[in-house]
C-alpha cells in the first residue's frame, strides 16, 4: 500500500522531544476483505489495519536511514505546522445524551444507545482524540465499541473500557441510566467480579457526593471506607487501575489509604492530600470543562491549580463529550485551555493529554509518537507547545495510519464520514438524538427466555 | 444553499415506465438547511433531455453537471428480505452470543455495506432486540447514514417453529399472544408484520412446507396488522399454507419453495406480493463454504428444482414479484453481491430485465410502502438512485457494474469520469465497506 511521507513539520514526540523540520513517515500495511471474481469464492477474512510509523526524525536522519520516497508513496507538506501525538482523552462517557433527554431509565434501547455512542466516538475522532477511556457506560456498549474498532468494523477511537460506575444506592449520578448501585462490599465486589470477566481495562467508582450544608459545606463521603478499601484492593488484584470520583478530604484521603491509582473530579482537594498524590504519583484528571459555568467551578479550578503547584500528575479527560461545543471549540481542547489557566505550560498542558493520559489509563503506545510505535497523531497550525490557542486549529487527524480528515494547505479532504455529505459529524449533545426513537414498549409474554440456551439434542 | 446537479446524456430507467429513456437527464437539487431536520433535497426533473424544461438555460454557476455518456441511471435498488444480523452458519441453539450492543454494531455495518452497495433500502425481515428500529431512527433521525431500514421487529413463530435455534425469532403460542406481539411491534412502528408460517431449512426437525401457525393465529396478525394498515409478510414453504395464507389475507408471500399455478393466480387475483429469495436455493457453495449443517445444505439444494418451478409458475401468472435475499444484502457471491444475483436469478427464472429492476425498485417500493416518497425515479422524490455502466434493462448483468450511488440526492461515492468521489465511509480509510457474512467479526 506504500507509505505516505509527512514532511517538514515541527513534531512534537509526546514526551519532550522537538523535532523541527522533521518528517513522519507512516508505513501502511493491511488485511481486507478481497471481493473475488465472478467463479471464484470468496474467503473468510478478519480484517486488520496495522499501519506504523516506520521513520521519524530529521531530513539529514532521513537521508541516513535510506528508503527514501518512492512511486507510490504520498507526501505531504506540514510546513508551519506541528505533529503531535492524538489526544487521549482520560475520562469520557460517549453515551451522554441531551440534557432534554429523559435518561432516568433506559427508555431508548441498547440498540439506540449503542449508535449514540458510535456517533459520539466519531465525532471525538474528528475532535482529534484517538483513544479515549469510556466511562460509566452501561449494557456493555463500551466493549462492544472497542471491538468494533478493534476489528475495524467501524473506523474511531482506540476505546479502554470501564464498564458502568460503580455506587452506593441513590448515590451521586443515580439519576442517569446505567450506574451500577450496591450496598456493602460483599454486594458491590460481586458486581465488579462479573464485569471485570467481560474483559474491562479500569473501574471507576463514584465515593462522592453533593457538598451538604449539614456537613459545614464538605462533600459527603457516599461511600464507606471498608466499601471503597474492598473495591480498590480487588480491582488492583485484577490488575484494573481504578479511577475513583471523589472531592472533599474525606473522600480522597479513603481512597488515597485505599491505593486509588486516580482520582476523577476532585473539586475539592486540601493541600495534604494534594502532596500524598504528587508523592505517590497518584494522577488527577479533573475534568474542568465539565463543571465549568456551574458554582463548582471556582473551586474545582483552585484545586487544578494547587494541584499543578504541587506537582501532581494530571491527565486530560472531559467527562462530558470531547466534541461537545464550548467557548467556541470542542470540549477536549477547552479542556487544555482550563489547564493552563491553572497554572500549567501549554506543552505541560499538551502531555496531560497525550502521554500521561495514555499512562494513567493504561493505554499501552498511545501519546508518544516513535518508530515503530502507533501513527495515531493530529496536524495542528502554529505551535500548540507555545500557545495553547493553536489547538482550535487542528487541521488533520490520522488514526492507525489514515487520514480521518485533512484541511492541511486548503485541502478538504474527509476520508472518514459516517453521514451522508452535507452533514457534520460534530455538536455532540446540542442534538437530542433521542427524539422520534422507539420508546417503552414492554416486550410481550414469549417463550423466548424459557428457550434461550437450549441446545438441540 | 440550494445547488443542483445536472446528471446529463443518461440512459433512464425510472422504475415505473416499460422503457429506458435513451438520451435522459436527471435534474435535483440539494439543500440542508440545518444539520438535523433542515434537508430540502429532491428531485426536480428525471426523464427526457428532449423535454427538460430547465437545461441548459437554468444552470447556474454553482451547479454541476455531468456527462453520464454510456451510464444508465435507476432508483436505488430494494432489498425485501434479509436479515442484517445474519451470522454464518446456523447454530443449533437459541442463544446470543455477541450481546445487543456488539449486535447493533454489526447490523448497523450491514446496512452502511448495502448503502455502499448501491441497496439503498432494506426490508429487515425479522431480527433480534429492536435493532432493526434503532438503525431506522438512527438514519431517519439523520444522526448517521446507512441503507434506509424497513423495520418489522423480530420474526413472531409458534413455539418451536421456523428458525426457533435462531436468535432472530421471537415465540408465541395462540392467538391472543400473537395478536399482543403484533401490537408490540406496530406500537414501535414496525412497517410490516413478520411471522414464520411454515417450516423451512433453518431448522433440523421441520419440513419445508410444514404448516406451523393455525389459521386462528395467522387472523389475529392479520387483523391486527390491517387494522393499523400494515401488511403482513410470512415465510412460506408449501403450496396449501400458501393458498390459506394469501385466503386469511395476507400481504406478501416470501419464499414459496412449492407454489402450484392455481394458487399463483389466486395470488395474482388478491394482489398478493410474492419475495422469491431465489438466492435461497441457489447457494450450494456459500452455505457449504460457510460450514452451514448438513440438514440446511440438503434440504436447500433439494428444493432447487421445485423452487424454480413455483417462482416460474409466479410469473407466468403474472404475480408482482420483489427482490429479496435472505442473505445479506451486500454478501458476496459470484462475483457480485447478493441482491444484483437474485435479479439475475429472477431473469434466469423468467422476467424480463426491466421486470427484474422494477422488482427490485418500484415492486418493493410498493410491498413496503415508500414508493409515495422514493423507488423510482420521478419528479419530487427523495432522490435515492445508482447509476451502471451499460444497459441493465437490456442486460441484467450489466447490474454488476456499479458506478455511482446516492441517497436522498446526496452522492455517497462514484466513479462516473466526469465525477469521480466518495463521500461516506465508515471504516479506516483505505479499507473495503464490504464483504458481509465473510468478515469474521
Amino acid at each position: 500500500m506504500g507509505r505516505t511521507f509527512y514532511r517538514n513539520a515541527r513534531i512534537l514526540t509526546g514526551k519532550d522531544g522537538i523535532i523541527e523540520n522533521g518528517v513522519l513517515v507512516v508505513g501502511h500495511a493491511q488485511k481486507d476483505f478481497a471481493q473475488p471474481a465472478q467463479g471464484e469464492k470468496p474467503v473468510k477474512t478478519a480484517p486488520s489495519v496495522s499501519d506504523r510509523i516506520e521513520f521519524l526524525g530529521t531530513e539529514e536522519e532521513l537521508k541516513e536511514y535510506g528508503n527514501p520516497a518512492a512511486e507510490g508513496d504520498e507526501e505531504i507538506d506540514c510546513l508551519g505546522n506541528t505533529i503531535m501525538p492524538g489526544l487521549v482523552c482520560a475520562d469520557t462517557r460517549l453515551d451522554t445524551l441531551a440534557p432534554a433527554a429523559d435518561d432516568y431509565v433506559d427508555n431508548i434501547g441498547i440498540a439506540m444507545r449503542t449508535f449514540i455512542s458510535l456517533r459520539s466516538a466519531a465525532e471525538a475522532l474528528n475532535a482529534g482524540v484517538t483513544t479515549l477511556r469510556a466511562e460509566g457506560m452501561p449494557n456493555n456498549i463500551d466493549i462492544a465499541l472497542k471491538n468494533a474498532v478493534a476489528k475495524t468494523m467501524f473506523f474511531g477511537p482506540s476505546v479502554l473500557t470501564t464498564g458502568p460506575v460503580y455506587g452506593v444506592t441513590g448515590g451521586k449520578g443515580h439519576e442517569k441510566y446505567g450506574m451500577v448501585q450496591a450496598d456493602g462490599v460483599d454486594a458491590l465486589r460481586g458486581e465488579m467480579r462479573i464485569r471485570i470477566s467481560r474483559g474491562l481495562e479500569g473501574i471507576v467508582l463514584q465515593v462522592s457526593g453533593d457538598r451538604l450544608p449539614t456537613l459545614g459545606g464538605e462533600y459527603r463521603m457516599e461511600m464507606s471506607r471498608a466499601e471503597i478499601g474492598a473495591l480498590v484492593k480487588h480491582a488492583n488484584g485484577a490488575e484494573k487501575p481504578v479511577a475513583v470520583n471523589a472531592s472533599g478530604d474525606p473522600s480522597v484521603s479513603a481512597a488515597l489509604d485505599a491505593g486509588a491509582a486516580c482520582i476523577q473530579q476532585g473539586y475539592r482537594i486540601g493541600e495534604e492530600n494534594l502532596m500524598r498524590m504528587a508523592e505517590r504519583g497518584t494522577a488527577y484528571v479533573p475534568c474542568l470543562v465539565s463543571t465549568e459555568g456551574t458554582d463548582i467551578h471556582d473551586e474545582h479550578m483552585a484545586a487544578a491549580a494547587a494541584a499543578v503547584k504541587a506537582g501532581v500528575r494530571i491527565a486530560a479527560g472531559t467527562e462530558i463529550l470531547p466534541s461537545e461545543p464550548v467557548s467556541g471549540t470542542t470540549a477536549v481542547i477547552r479542556e487544555l485551555e482550563l489547564l493552563c489557566e491553572a497554572g500549567m505550560t501549554p506543552a505541560d498542558a499538551l502531555k496531560a493529554a497525550t502521554v500521561t493520559a495514555a499512562e494513567v489509563c493504561g493505554a499501552k503506545g498511545a501519546g508518544v509518537l516513535k518508530a515503530g510505535g502507533k501513527a495515531d497523531f493530529l496536524i495542528v497550525g502554529g505551535k500548540p507547545d507555545e500557545d495553547i490557542s493553536a489547538m482550535r486549529g487542528i487541521l488533520a487527524v490520522v488514526k492507525d495510519g489514515r487520514r480521518a480528515f485533512s484541511v492541511l494547505g486548503g485541502a478538504k479532504e474527509r476520508a472518514f464520514h459516517i453521514h451522508a455529505p452535507g452533514y457534520e459529524v460534530a455538536g455532540g449533545t446540542t442534538f437530542d438524538w433521542t427524539e422520534g426513537t422507539v420508546r417503552g414498549i414492554r416486550a410481550p409474554e414469549n417463550f423466548n427466555t424459557k428457550w434461550n440456551l437450549v441446545k438441540e439434542i | 444553499m440550494a445547488k443542483k446537479t445536472y446528471l446529463i446524456h443518461a440512459r433512464l430507467v425510472d422504475g415505473v415506465s416499460d422503457h429506458a429513456v435513451e438520451d435522459g437527464i436527471l435534474v435535483f437539487r440539494t439543500e440542508l438547511l440545518k444539520q438535523k431536520g433542515g434537508k430540502n433535497d429532491v428531485i426536480l426533473f428525471a426523464g427526457s433531455m428532449a423535454d427538460c424544461p430547465g437545461y441548459p438555460d437554468e444552470v447556474d454557476a454553482g451547479d454541476m453537471v455531468v456527462d453520464m455518456t454510456g451510464y444508465t441511471l435507476m432508483p436505488g435498488l430494494y432489498n425485501v428480505h434479509a436479515h442484517i444480523g445474519l451470522s454464518m452458519p446456523y447454530k443449533a441453539y437459541r442463544f446470543d452470543e455477541m450481546g445487543v450492543a456488539y449486535r447493533s454494531l454489526v447490523m448497523l455495518r450491514r446496512a452502511c455495506e448495502s448503502l455502499n452497495a448501491g441497496i439503498t433500502t432494506v426490508r429487515s425481515a425479522g431480527g433480534p432486540d429492536d435493532i432493526d428500529y434503532a438503525i431506522r431512527d438512527a438514519v431517519d433521525n439523520e444522526m448517521l447514514t446507512a441503507s434506509r431500514i424497513v423495520p418489522c421487529g423480530a420474526l413472531n413463530i409458534a413455539v418451536g417453529g421456523h428458525a426457533w435455534n435462531n436468535y432472530i425469532s421471537t415465540m408465541y403460542n395462540g392467538a391472543d399472544q400473537f395478536r399482543a406481539a403484533a401490537r408490540a411491534e406496530l406500537a414501535k412502528g414496525a412497517q410490516f408484520i413478520k411471522i414464520g408460517l411454515t417450516g423451512g431449512a433453518a431448522s433440523a426437525h421441520e419440513g419445508m412446507a410444514d404448516k406451523q401457525m393455525t389459521d386462528e393465529e395467522i387472523a389475529a396478525v392479520v387483523e391486527v396488522a390491517h387494522g393499523a394498515g400494515k401488511r403482513v409478510a410470512a415465510h412460506l414453504g408449501g403450496d396449501r399454507p400458501i393458498q390459506e395464507f394469501v385466503k386469511l389475507g395476507g400481504d406478501s408471500v416470501e419464499h414459496a419453495y412449492h407454489m402450484e399455478e392455481e394458487t399463483a393466480y389466486l395470488m395474482k387475483e388478491r394482489g398478493t406480493f410474492l419475495v422469491p429469495t431465489l438466492s435461497v436455493t441457489n447457494c450450494h457453495d456459500y452455505l457449504v463454504g460457510h460450514g452451514s449443517p448438513e440438514f440446511q445444505v440438503r434440504k436447500l439444494d433439494e428444493t432447487g428444482e421445485a423452487h424454480s418451478r413455483s417462482i416460474g409458475n409466479a410469473i407466468r401468472a403474472g404475480v408482482t414479484i420483489c427482490v429479496g435475499t435472505d442473505l445479506l444484502p451486500s454478501d458476496p457471491i459470484d462475483g457480485t453481491n447478493a441482491t444484483v444475483r437474485e435479479m439475475e436469478l429472477l431473469v434466469r427464472a423468467g422476467l424480463t430485465p426491466m421486470q427484474a429492476i422494477k422488482a427490485a425498485t418500484s415492486n418493493s417500493a410498493r410491498l413496503t410502502d415508500t414508493i409515495g416518497f422514493t423507488g423510482t425515479l420521478e419528479a419530487g422524490k427523495e432522490g435515492d438512485f445508482i447509476a451502471v455502466k451499460g444497459a441493465p434493462d437490456v442486460n441484467i448483468s450489466d447490474m454488476r457494474n456499479l458506478s455511482m450511488v446516492a441517497k436522498g440526492c446526496r452522492l455517497i461515492w462514484s466513479t462516473v469520469p466526469g465525477l469521480t468521489l466518495r463521500r461516506y465511509n465508515t471504516v479506516a480509510p483505505g479499507m473495503e465497506l464490504a464483504g458481509g457474512t465473510y468478515l469474521k467479526w
